[in-house]
């Protein structure tokens, strides 16, 4: 028996070598679409993340989530587009400023509910933004979007993006998030967080002010919805109040939840399933694509009730 | 078991690998001869403009069979995607079309917003592309933006004056949707009754979805006319609940073709006395239409509407110019032989202007019952409408 | 005053809709627990079964009405039998299982009736207007504050005067001990299901009078519902009436008072009503 544990041993790394080879080496090799269709998932994957620190940890379900993700694409994209400001750093820092300014704002209204009402609440306050961007025309370009947001320079370097080096960006960017949202759950406050998602009553007779700690994973599920919108905003060349709207919440909140909430890599694999679900389907039926994506999900939840991510991992970890 | 989940684990990753690598290599544009030549639709097949993409590409379709899918010498092959009224998604196909499939050509998106997000990928790449539905300015910037069938003033213009200069009308009752096309046509329209003396006396905009125009018509002030523009599943209810309401003010439409034919034979009773700009209706009286008409009968069975036509009109000019360049795809040669086209659409003759911006008839036309049916009726030609944003 | 008397039916007339809109989904959410964003779907296949009835076949309108409500009814049966079983009160799977609903209806709709908008259309009997307190209201919006006045009243009586009621609202309290006093919670699930779902089938079509079917309907109507359960309250009939009337109001007299901010009203009044009670102004605590 030790013999064969010791012959698999070896195989214990080879799909994380394999998924880290694709990601770094094979994804730019391709054509420039692949690199696009992969940007699209990470960026999709770090605002599925931020939305699982809220509804997998801290067990606050939002159909809004998008408004922060909204307000860092659009901050980023008005600086770069009406004040000519395309530096990568400030748009990220401003779009991320802001996406936590509203977030802490919004963070103080949400959580005087629980349950079914946070998701009411966070729907209001995601379609109030949403309404504005379509009528503030002026500054936002209405239902139009904010077109001709250009790639974004470094700086200190001058840098011709080309689809794939705009790739690595976001990856590092993506690793970056996940490494951090990572040691956040697996942190003290992100055990708290799962005690109190599990019963907070128990955990405020132990002396936790729970609603602090809600709160300020409210706020930092804010910020990193706000790098997402970013990354986005610059990688779309556009933001459309769309961009806002509680279909975007939708889609975010279908990713974690396919994927598998409460784990933060779940979402990731969500994010994936469904873009290259999506994308590849419409590719085969243009206009019967929606249907197959719809039985995905129903599979999904039918066969595999903690996450479709979740249940690869299992796979993976049995295997080994 | 470990067998099993070892195969589930393997498939899972050769998939991935097989995904990236099927999307195969980039195909460079090439004008060898025998090559085909690719043309690119990009319309929505869902979400919210739905109802545009699968007629437009019927259009496109009735063009390249009458062309036997060939030109100059190649054959034409058709690559249809999705843009699913997203901006993002329709980038992510457009990429593909150039990228994996080589497309030197693209009709669509239709959606100013998502084209607006695409020319500049499509410039970089020196690829042409047409919109066949209503466009703003703005995508002349980019160089490689062919604007048809009309922009959002020279549809808007034509309509104005007629009002203000054939009908007499000195005021109007705007009411507009809430989003820029909906402000930017009735804006065109009150700018040419205020140079005439004359203005809007309210205006009112209504979100898109409005089902209930109850409260719009109840606040409606006394004017020569009534100027209203919005998508048609809002008019429709509009001009019910205006009539409902016994209100008898004419009703001007700066552009009109969101009422498509078969809304009007259904709905003529309740949109009559509506007087609009059509770009394409199936009764125009050109040559070119009454073949198209006859054509599209043949093989869809049905009567063209406006998608049909700019769809077939967009796959003509990109037909005309290849037979100018005599099928070199090359973009500077392609985007001059368009510059120099000129040619007879079903909706009437069509050139160029240097910027791109395509100029064809308007036919200001209103709702009459014509051999028992409700039709669009032309009441006046205008020939060559420009811009008056230009 | 004449106005007044318009504004105030328009009010009354979209909140009837709207209360009919909200009144299956708040029953199904209260009483099982089910948060079924499908909903709106419901009501767009039971307007294009309307539609085929009316305007197609060329039969009754009231006809159309009641296949609609019995199609969407029909549906339900199958999503609750099929799924809704066995996910009480999970909140996350039933989110992603109706989005999942609502991508596939929507599709199959488009599949069978198209894509292009279908126009309003309502029982030839009531074309025209009549006169209400010296105003001519169009007679269509009357009958449709009737329809939602009287299914108001019939559920109120429902829900606050029978046994039945009592059962319902037993189990929206707590579960587990209604089950304990013998009362069939699983049948009384299903019939609620589907009574929610017939009415919302049923609204499509009294709906469609005023809106037409267009394919983008579902989420647009779920949108609304969700407004009104904001405002009004989960689990009573009185909270859905309340909401409806406020957001009836706030949409006829803001559109009349601030036109230029009609959408951006109705969800500062959400805001504002979560901030102020988050339960909804009638609705059951927590």
């Amino acid at each position: 028996m030790a013999y064969a544990v010791s012959q698999w041993k070896v195989f214990r790394f080879t799909p994380q070598i394999i998924v880290a080879l694709v990601l770094v080496a094979l994804v730019p090799m391709g054509p420039t679409y692949v690199q696009s269709l992969a940007t699209k998932i990470l960026i999709f994957a770090i605002f599925a993340m931020s939305l699982d620190l809220l509804m997998g940890y801290a067990g606050i379900l939002s159909l809004g989530h998008a408004a922060f993700f909204g307000v860092g694409g659009y901050t980023a994209g008005l600086l770069a587009v009406r004040l000519g400001m395309d530096n990568l750093w400030i748009g990220l820092l401003c779009g991320v400023l802001l996406a936590t300014l509203v977030s802490i704002l919004f963070g103080i209204i949400t959580l005087q509910v629980r349950g079914i009402y946070c998701i009411l609440i966070t729907f209001a306050l995601g379609q109030l933004l949403h309404s504005l961007a379509s009528k503030w025309r002026d500054i936002t370009g209405g239902d139009y979007g904010l077109y001709g947001i250009p790639l974004p320079t470094l700086g200190f370097v001058h840098f011709e993006w080309s689809a794939a080096s705009y790739y690595y960006l976001v990856l590092i960017a993506f690793v970056i998030c996940f490494f951090l949202l990572y040691r956040l759950v697996k942190s003290p406050f992100g055990k708290t967080l799962q005690g109190i998602r599990e019963g907070e009553s128990r955990m405020a007779a132990l002396g936790y002010n729970t609603w602090l700690f809600k709160y300020v994973a409210f706020v930092v599920a804010g910020m990193f919805a706000g790098v997402a919108g970013v990354l986005s905003a610059y990688h779309n060349g556009i933001m459309v109040p769309g961009d806002l709207a509680v279909a975007n919440s939708g889609l975010a909140m279908l990713m974690t939840i396919a994927g598998g909430t409460g784990t933060i890599y779940g979402p990731v694999i969500g994010a994936a399933l469904i873009i290259v679900i999506q994308y590849y389907a419409s590719i085969v039926t243009p206009d019967r694509w929606p249907l197959i994506l719809g039985l995905a999900f129903v599979l999904a939840i039918m066969y595999s009730r903690a996450g479709v991510g979740v249940y690869l991992y299992r796979l993976w970890k049995r295997m080994l | 078991m470990k067998q099993r989940e070892w195969t589930v684990m393997l498939g899972i990753i050769l998939v991935m690998l097989s995904l990236i690598a099927f999307s195969g290599a980039a195909i460079s544009a090439d004008s060898a001869q025998g090559k085909p030549i690719k043309l690119g639709v990009l319309v929505d097949f869902t979400g919210p403009m739905a109802v545009v993409g699968p007629p437009v590409v019927d259009g496109v379709k009735l063009r390249l069979e009458q062309a036997n899918y060939r030109v100059a010498g190649r054959p034409v092959e058709l690559v249809v995607e999705d843009a699913a009224t997203d901006a993002s998604i329709a980038a992510e196909k457009a990429k593909k079309m150039v990228e994996r499939d080589g497309v030197s050509f693209v009709i669509g998106p239709v959606l100013s917003g998502m084209r607006m997000a695409i020319l500049p990928y499509l410039a970089r790449q020196k690829v042409l592309g047409i919109s066949v539905h209503g466009e703003i300015l703005d995508g002349t910037k980019f160089g490689n933006d062919i604007i048809y069938p009309y922009t959002v003033g020279i549809s808007s213009l034509p309509v104005a004056q007629y009002a203000s200069k054939d009908l007499g009308f000195k005021t109007a009752t705007c009411i507009g949707a809430d989003f820029d096309a909906g402000h930017g046509y009735i804006e065109t329209l009150v700018a040419q009754f205020q140079s005439m003396g004359g203005g809007a006396v309210q205006k009112q905009w209504a979100p898109l979805g409005t089902m209930d125009w109850a409260p719009y018509l109840t606040n409606l002030k006394k004017a020569d006319c009534v100027a209203v523009w919005t998508i048609d599943s809002d008019i429709v209810p509009f001009m019910q609940q205006y009539k409902a309401f016994g209100l008898t003010m004419p009703i001007v439409m700066p552009e009109a073709n969101v009422l498509v034919s078969s809304i009007v034979k259904e709905k003529g009773e309740i949109l009559k006395g509506i007087v609009g700009n059509i770009s394409y209706h199936w009764g125009l009286d050109y040559p070119a239409n009454k073949k198209f008409v006859a054509a599209c009968m043949a093989k869809y069975k049905r009567l063209p509407e406006h998608h049909e036509a700019h769809g077939y009109a967009g796959a003509s000019v990109f037909l005309a110019a290849l037979e100018k360049t005599k099928g070199d795809t090359s973009f500077d040669k392609l985007k001059k032989a368009v510059l120099e086209l000129k040619m007879d659409t079903p909706q009437g003759p069509l050139f160029f202007d240097p910027n791109l911006v395509g100029r064809s008839n308007a036919h200001i036309c209103d709702i009459e019952k014509v051999n028992g049916e409700w039709v669009w009726h032309t009441i006046k030609t205008v020939e060559r409408p420009r811009d008056p944003g230009y | 005053m004449n106005t007044l008397v318009l504004n105030t039916l328009n009010a009354i007339s979209y909140a009837a809709i709207l209360f009919l809109l909200a009144s299956g989904f708040s029953l199904i959410f209260g009483v099982m627990g089910v948060l079924n964003l499908s909903h709106g779907a419901l009501y767009m296949v039971g307007a294009y079964v309307g539609w085929t009835i009316a305007v197609k076949a060329g039969a009754s309108f009231w006809l159309g009405a009641v296949a609609g409500g019995a199609c969407a009814g029909l549906i339900s049966l199958v999503m609750e039998a099929g799924f809704f079983r066995r996910l009480y009160k999970q909140l996350n799977e039933q989110m992603l299982l109706t989005f999942g609903f609502v991508y596939i209806i929507d599709n199959v709709a488009r599949w069978i009736w198209g894509s292009t908008y279908k126009a309003p259309f309502t029982s030839p009997v009531l074309l025209g207007s009549m006169k209400v307190l010296g105003a001519r209201y169009p007679t269509m919006r009357m009958v449709i504050i009737l329809v939602g006045a009287v299914i108001a009243v019939g559920l109120w009586w429902l829900q606050d005067r029978t046994r039945a009621g009592a059962m319902i609202r037993a189990g929206m309290d707590d579960r587990e001990i209604a089950m304990a006093l013998g009362i069939n919670l699983p049948v009384v699930a299903t019939v609620i299901f589907f009574v929610g779902s017939f009415i919302a089938g049923f609204a499509g079509v009294v709906g469609a009078q005023v809106m037409g079917i267009y394919p983008e309907m579902s989420m647009a109507i779920m949108l609304l519902v969700l407004a009104v359960i904001i405002i009004g309250g989960v689990g009573s009939v009185q909270g859905t009436v309340l909401g409806a009337l406020v957001l009836g109001a706030i949409d006829a007299f803001g559109k009349a008072l601030f036109p230029d901010y009609a959408m951006f009203t109705v969800y500062m009044a959400m805001v504002v009503v979560l901030i102020i009670k988050p339960s909804g102004i009638l609705g059951r605590q927590g």
